[in-house]
């Protein structure tokens, strides 16, 4: 046999697709492109390191007796003692990873002949039939009575191919649940016991009593920023002092809510802008998993401690799910938010203005993009290498993300939720560059108004600006379309509808009626459907969550709309 | 309550000794950032097949870098055994230096 490439496999899948089944090529190919060879060559790293582990606790052990003999008290060959148990444990957690892989590859391996085994059956089957490719065999076998057999060479060669397909998810999925454990775990626990009151610093330290902070360790990655902050404590413009003010609070938040807390972006606002302010909650210093969160409209940084319970929510059911992964949740107030002006600091008419018609399109997300470009390289400078940086926003926040990846920032995943578009930058999940669209997640309920070809007008701002539809697509394509091609998370609303039937009294209103009803439907819809606690709580929570530890296996995906 | 502290400096030292060569059979000697072969689909396109690359990635570095930090531990506990037994050395012939 060829592969699924050959002559005779391509009329095989053809006539399948012509009897409207799946293409068994497709499936053909997902088994026989598996680089098995990758994976065994990686985990012989892993394999190597075991040895280590076990020779050098082995080493450790010929030294507590020496010791023991040497020191008449406990302290000391104690403290080695659990050297070389952190070592063992270490080594027990790689040891299951490295056979899980090497089960892994015996399977994959195994399935890749038996897949190629298959394709030179069905082949061979067909041209015992008498059927010579290239000839199309559908056609072929209506001409010579053979549709019966045809049909059960495919359809049999779709379901031993399927088993197969089975087999490797099968063990695909045992290797990833013993992935979900860090071989560095027990050594690290050896080093530093979490402390009580600045969860993930290294030395904990009572929060700085003017700005609320608490620093982290010896890094003081946010020093310059909590300089800043601690200026404009000072200040007498109130634009300056409502927004330190504002940040002050949401630090403080953050501290309480995370233990460690981080002023990873600070721009101070002034008479014509709302200023800029990102916060982590957890140590980005020391994150296996990073996220990146961006509000919705009329979000302002003076009110960026509105924002941090929502941040430690998806900590901490993050942790919840993957207890040995650390997460960090920052929330980001890094562009200028249409509607801000609403309840931001005090700004001139004119920038008022501006930042009120700001929310007909996605010019302030493209251009909040750019800065979310910049802002994340330097927040993967402070984070480890090993670290994944997943990007999300809500609403327009999720258009400003999707633009940041579209212009370049270096995300891991996107999570965009209730989003009203994925910005003009885009046309499908497949234009990030770097990123392929699996790694693309769109949510939004099927009864937010927003996410259905409305704009974004009353997420904030309801009851001061009309209603607004428009015909093209400002805020660019729908992510949750299925044409986009992102992952559609399968959730639904936490809330339940509101029915809402107006009676306007009206004689013959019975058009006017229903009209009003729709509209207040509509509004109804928007206010209870469309709410960033909306889409972080339950199983749209747990979901976000898991794409935040990377366990895309756990997130449920439906076809678009 | 007291208590008689009795140690043997050789000793210490071979302790020492012992858990240095320990340290350096711990250590990977792998760089930091080492490319991982697998990318986002090389297991396949399911979502399983693509946690388990990304994992793996992870995974495997991290592993190298708790054996490299347990080999730096052990190497410092070796270090202060070391000074511990400088410390006892020194102790012990201050008190009993002859009297001016």
């Amino acid at each position: 046999m060829t592969g699924p490439g050959s002559p005779a496999a391509v009329a095989i899948g053809q006539a399948a697709v012509a009897m409207g089944l799946p293409n068994p090529m497709e499936v053909a190919d997902e088994i026989l492109q598996v680089e098995v060879d990758a994976l065994q060559e990686w985990f012989t790293v892993a394999a190597r390191i075991r040895v280590l582990l076990w020779q050098g606790a082995e080493r450790i052990a010929d030294a507590i007796p020496v010791l023991a003999a040497g020191w008449s008290r406990p302290e000391p060959h104690a403290a080695i003692g659990r050297q070389r148990e952190a070592g063992l444990a270490g080594r027990d957690i790689i040891s299951r990873q490295v056979d899980a892989a090497d089960e892994a590859v015996a399977t994959l391996r195994q399935s890749r002949v038996l897949a190629d085994s298959e394709l030179s059956a069905a082949e061979s089957a067909a041209l015992g039939l008498g059927w010579i490719p290239p000839e199309d065999l559908l056609g072929w076998a209506i001409g010579h009575q053979a549709l019966g057999p045809v049909a059960g060479i495919v359809g049999t060669l779709q379901q031993r191919l399927n088993d197969l397909l089975a087999r490797n998810t099968d063990v695909l999925n045992v290797l990833a649940m013993t992935l979900r454990s860090d071989p560095g775990d027990p050594i690290e626990q050896l080093v530093a016991p979490r402390p009580t009151t600045a969860v993930g610093s290294m030395i904990p330290v009572d929060p700085d009593p003017r700005t609320g902070a608490v620093p982290v360790g010896a890094t003081g990655i946010d020093a310059d920023n909590l300089s800043r902050l601690t200026a404009d404590l000072q200040s007498t413009d109130i634009a300056v002092l409502a927004m330190a003010l504002g940040v002050q609070q949401g630090l403080q938040e953050a501290a309480e809510q995370g233990g460690v807390a981080q002023l990873l972006v600070y721009e101070s606002a002034n008479s014509t802008s709302q200023g800029r302010a990102a916060i982590s909650v957890g140590d980005v210093t020391t994150a296996d998993n990073v996220a990146v969160f961006a509000p919705g409209v009329s979000s302002a940084p003076v009110t960026i401690a509105q924002g941090i319970a929502g941040a430690a929510g998806i900590r901490d059911e993050s942790q919840r799910q993957a207890p040995g992964d650390r997460t960090a949740v920052v929330a980001w107030y890094g562009y200028d938010i249409p509607l801000s002006a609403i309840g931001g600091v005090p700004q001139t008419p004119l920038a008022t203005t501006k930042n009120l018609v700001a929310a007909l399109d996605d010019g302030a997300a493209r251009d909040g993009g750019a800065l979310m470009v910049d802002d994340l390289a330097r927040f993967r400078q402070w984070a480890p290498d090993t670290a994944r940086f997943i990007g999300m926003g809500f609403s327009m926040g999720s258009t400003t993300v999707s633009a940041a990846a579209a212009q370049g920032a270096e995300f891991d995943d996107l999570i965009l939720l209730g989003s009203p578009g994925a910005s003009t930058q885009v046309e499908t999940a497949g234009d990030y560059p770097g990123m392929s669209a699996e790694h693309v997640h769109a949510l939004s309920y099927d009864n937010d108004p927003i996410t259905t070809a409305e704009t974004d007008l009353l997420a904030g701002g309801a009851n001061i600006v009309p209603r607004f539809t428009m015909s093209d697509e400002p805020f660019g394509p729908d992510p949750a379309n299925q044409d986009f091609g992102a992952q559609v998370i399968d959730t639904t609303s936490n809330n339940p509808d509101l029915s809402i039937s107006v009676n306007t009294g009206a004689v013959g209103g019975f058009l006017t009626d229903a009209l009003a009803s729709k509209l207040a439907g509509d509004v109804g819809d928007l206010m209870i459907h469309h709410q960033e606690s909306n889409y972080l709580s339950g199983r749209s929570l747990e979901a976000v969550a898991a794409l935040v530890n990377g366990r895309y296996s756990e997130v449920p995906i439906k076809p678009g709309r | 309550m007291t208590m008689e502290l009795m140690v043997d400096t050789a000793l210490i030292r071979q302790a020492a000794g012992v858990l240095q060569d320990a340290a350096s059979t711990l250590d990977p000697g792998c760089a930091p950032v080492w490319d991982c072969p697998l990318t986002d689909g090389s297991l396949g396109r399911s979502a399983v097949a693509r946690e388990v690359a990304g994992a793996a990635a992870r995974r495997v570095l991290q592993a190298c870098a708790a054996a490299r930090s347990l080999a730096a531990q052990v190497g410092e506990t070796a270090a202060s055994l070391r000074n511990s037994a400088s410390a006892f050395d020194a102790a012990e012939s201050s008190i009993i230096a002859p009297p001016r």
